[in-house]
C-alpha cells in the first residue's frame, strides 16, 4: 500500500524535479559564465595577458557558449564536475567525502532543535501568557535575530575559553560536535518552537481534546497523544522547509568551528576560486533539499492519511 | 475564496507616495499622525523604529560623532578593555583592538556600509521582484508566468547564499559585487508574494471595470495593480532588509564580503575571533550591534504586516 503510493508519487515527482534541476544547473553555469571566468583570480594580479590567454585556451573557455554548456551538461550527466585545482583530483568525490560530516552536524542540530522545541512549544501553549511563555517567546524572537556565526563565537567565548568545557574548534571527538551543533540548531529551534506553540494553541481548542479530557485521560496523555500528534504535520513540513536554512547556516557554522563538512569546503573553494568544487557543492545541496522535501511529503502522508497526493 | 474588501485609499496613497494618485485626499498630515499613533501603541514597534532611526542617524553623522577615524591606530593603547573594566579608559568607551583602534568608532562607521549595501540591495530586489511578480500574476497561467514559477521553484532548492558564493567565487569579493548580487538574488520572495496578491487583485471589480472600458494592460498594471501591491512590497522589503544585513555580515565575517580597509560589523567580528581569549570585546560588540539592528527590523516588520495587511494578522 505504502509502497504503491510512494512509487506512483515518485514517478510524478521525478518528472517535476527534472525542469527544476535543469534550471539550477543552467543558472549555475550561466552565473559562472557571465561572472567572468576565475582565470584572473587564480593567476593573481601579476599575471601577464599572455598567461591569462594561455590558461583560458587550455581550460576551453574561448569556445562559444552553447559548446561549453553542452560539454558541461554532458559531463554533469556522467557525474563529472571537473577537476579541483586545489586538490588536483575530481571535485565530486571530494564533496562526497565531506558530506557525512555535514550530515552528522546537521542531524545533531536537528535533534537538539526537536528536543528543545517540542517541550518548550507545548509548555508555552498550555501555560499561555505565563512567565514561561513570555520567556520562551522572547528567546524565540532573539534566536531568530542572532546571526549564527556570532552565536557560535559567543558559545566559544563562554563555554570554551572561559569555562573550558568544549574544544574551541576542529573535529575528531563528540566534544567537538557539541558547540557547532548547538550553534546550528539555534535558528531552527526558534522557528520550530513558535510553530509548535501556535499549532498547539489551535489544537487544544478542538472538541476531541475536550472529549479526551472529559473521559478522564491523564493530562500528559491528552497532551502528547491527542494534541501534539496533530501538530506533527506542520512540524515536519517546517523541518523540511528549513533544510535550505540549515545548509546556509552550516556553511558559516562549519567555518567558525573548522568543522570539515561541505560548508567549510565551499568557503575554502570560493576563497580560492576553485569553481569545480563550488559547482559540485551547490549541485549536491540542491539535490539534498529536493530529497528532504520529498521525504517530508511522504512522511506527512504516513502520519496523516487525510493528506492525498494529487 | 472570500472576497477581501478593497484596500483603503489612504493606505494606498500613503504606501505609494511616488505612484499614481489613487485618491485625491486632503489631510495627509492627519494620516501620518494616525499612523504614528498606532506605532506608539506597539512598544516593540516603537523601540524598533527608534533603534533604526538611531542607526540611520549614526550612519549619516558618523564622521562627526565618532571619537576617532575608524582606522586610526593607537599603538600605546592596544587591546584596552571597555571603560567599565579595570584598565579601561573613557577615551575608548568600548575598548580597542590589537592595533589600538577604537572599537566604538569602528562600529559607528560600520553601520554606514551595512545600511547602504543592504538598502540598495533591497531596492534592486524590489524593483526586479515586483515587476516580475506583477506581470506574472497579471498573466497567471501564461508562458511568462510558467517561466517565473519554475525559476521560483528552482530557487527554493538553492539557498541564496549559495548563489551569492558562486558569483563571488568567479568574480572575487567586492562591495559592488556583493550589493548587486544580494539585490539580484533577492527578487524571488518579492515576486512570489506580489504574484499572489495580483492573482486575487485582477479579479476585483475595479480591475474588471478598468478592463471593460478598454484600459490597456500596461496602464492597468501601473495604475491599478501596482499601488495595491505596495503594502505587501513594503513588508517584504523590511524583512529582506534584515536578511541582507545578516548575509552581508556573514560574508564579510568569512572574508568574502566587503573588503578592508572598509569597516563593516562582520569584518570587525572576524578580526576579534583571534583575540577571544584576551580581548572578548572586539568580537562581542559588533555582533551585539547586528543582533539589535536585526531585532529592531523584525519588530518593525511585524508591526507593518499587522497594519498594512489585515489578512496576515498574527494568530497567537
Amino acid at each position: 500500500m505504502l509502497y504503491r503510493i510512494a512509487t506512483s508519487y515518485w514517478a510524478r515527482y521525478a518528472l517535476q524535479i527534472i525542469p527544476v534541476l535543469l534550471i539550477i544547473t543552467f543558472v549555475i553555469f550561466f552565473l559562472v559564465y557571465i561572472a567572468g571566468d576565475p582565470v584572473g583570480q587564480r593567476l593573481g594580479d601579476n599575471a601577464s595577458p599572455q598567461q591569462i590567454a594561455d590558461l583560458r585556451e587550455a581550460m576551453g573557455l574561448n569556445r562559444p557558449f552553447h559548446v561549453q554548456y553542452g560539454e558541461y551538461m554532458w559531463n554533469l550527466v556522467r557525474g563529472d564536475f571537473g577537476e579541483s585545482y586545489m586538490y588536483g583530483r575530481d571535485a565530486m568525490p571530494i564533496v562526497l567525502d565531506r558530506l557525512p560530516n555535514t550530515f552528522l552536524l546537521g542531524g545533531a542540530a536537528m535533534l537538539i532543535s526537536i528536543a528543545m522545541a517540542v517541550p518548550l512549544g507545548v509548555l508555552s501553549a498550555t501555560h499561555k501568557n505565563s512567565v514561561l511563555d513570555v520567556v520562551v517567546s522572547g528567546l524565540a524572537v532573539v534566536g531568530k535575530a542572532i546571526p549564527n556565526f556570532w552565536l557560535g563565537i559567543m558559545l566559544i567565548l563562554v563555554l570554551s575559553v572561559s569555562l573550558g568545557l568544549f574544544p574551541v574548534s576542529g573535529s575528531g571527538s563528540w566534544a567537538h560536535l557539541v558547540l557547532p551543533a548547538i550553534t546550528l540548531s539555534g535558528g531552527v529551534t526558534a522557528e520550530l518552537t513558535r510553530v509548535i506553540r501556535s499549532n498547539m494553541l489551535e489544537v487544544l481548542n478542538q472538541d476531541y481534546i475536550r472529549t479526551a479530557r472529559s473521559k478522564g485521560l491523564p493530562h500528559q496523555v491528552v497532551l502528547y497523544r491527542h494534541a501534539f500528534r496533530n501538530c506533527l504535520v506542520p512540524c515536519i513540513t517546517l523541518l523540511a522547509l528549513t533544510t535550505p536554512l540549515v545548509i546556509s547556516s552550516a556553511i558559516i557554522t562549519e567555518s567558525v568551528f573548522a568543522w570539515p563538512g561541505i560548508g567549510q569546503l565551499l568557503v575554502n573553494a570560493v576563497t580560492a576560486a576553485d569553481m569545480a568544487i563550488v559547482q559540485a557543492v551547490v549541485f549536491v545541496t540542491a539535490l539534498l533539499i529536493i530529497a528532504f522535501n520529498l521525504a517530508a511529503d511522504i512522511l506527512n502522508k504516513v502520519i496523516d492519511p487525510r493528506i492525498r497526493f494529487e | 475564496m472570500t472576497q477581501q474588501p478593497l484596500m483603503e485609499n489612504e493606505t494606498s496613497t500613503k504606501a505609494a507616495p511616488g505612484g499614481p494618485a489613487v485618491s485625491g485626499s486632503g489631510g495627509s498630515a492627519a494620516v501620518v499622525r494616525r499612523r504614528l499613533r498606532t506605532l506608539l501603541q506597539s512598544p516593540a514597534a516603537t523601540i524598533g523604529a527608534l533603534v533604526l532611526l538611531l542607526c540611520v542617524l549614526t550612519a549619516l553623522l558618523a564622521p562627526f560623532i565618532s571619537p576617532y577615524p575608524p582606522g586610526q591606530q593607537h599603538p600605546q593603547d592596544r587591546l584596552l578593555p571597555p571603560f567599565w573594566l579595570e584598565g579601561g579608559s573613557t577615551e575608548f568607551l568600548l575598548g580597542t583592538d590589537n592595533l589600538g583602534r577604537d572599537i566604538l568608532s569602528r562600529i559607528v562607521h560600520g553601520v554606514q556600509v551595512t545600511l547602504l549595501v543592504s538598502g540598495i540591495a533591497v531596492i534592486i530586489s524590489a524593483v526586479l521582484g515586483v515587476t516580475l511578480g506583477v506581470i506574472s500574476g497579471f498573466y497567471a497561467g501564461g508562458w511568462f508566468d510558467t517561466i517565473i514559477q519554475r525559476l521560483v521553484d528552482a530557487n527554493m532548492a538553492i539557498p541564496n547564499i549559495l548563489l551569492i558564493l558562486v558569483i563571488i567565487g568567479s568574480m572575487g569579493p567586492s562591495t559592488v559585487t556583493l550589493t548587486v548580487v544580494l539585490g539580484v538574488t533577492g527578487w524571488v520572495i518579492f515576486a512570489r508574494m506580489v504574484r499572489a496578491d495580483v492573482v486575487s487583485l485582477r479579479e476585483r471589480d475595479f480591475v474588471r471595470a478598468a478592463r471593460s472600458i478598454g484600459t490597456r494592460d500596461p496602464v492597468m498594471m501601473m495604475r491599478h495593480i501596482l499601488p495595491n501591491v505596495m503594502p505587501t512590497t513594503i513588508v517584504v522589503a523590511t524583512l529582506s532588509f534584515g536578511t541582507n544585513i545578516v548575509i552581508e555580515a556573514s560574508l564579510s565575517f568569512l572574508g568574502l564580503g566587503i573588503q578592508p580597509p572598509t569597516v563593516t560589523w562582520g569584518y570587525v567580528l572576524n578580526e576579534g575571533r583571534d583575540y577571544l581569549a584576551t580581548a572578548w570585546w572586539i568580537a562581542t560588540f559588533p555582533g551585539l550591534a547586528i543582533t539589535i539592528t536585526v531585532l529592531a527590523i523584525m519588530f518593525l516588520g511585524d508591526w507593518l504586516r499587522d497594519v498594512l495587511d489585515p489578512r496576515e494578522k498574527k494568530r497567537s
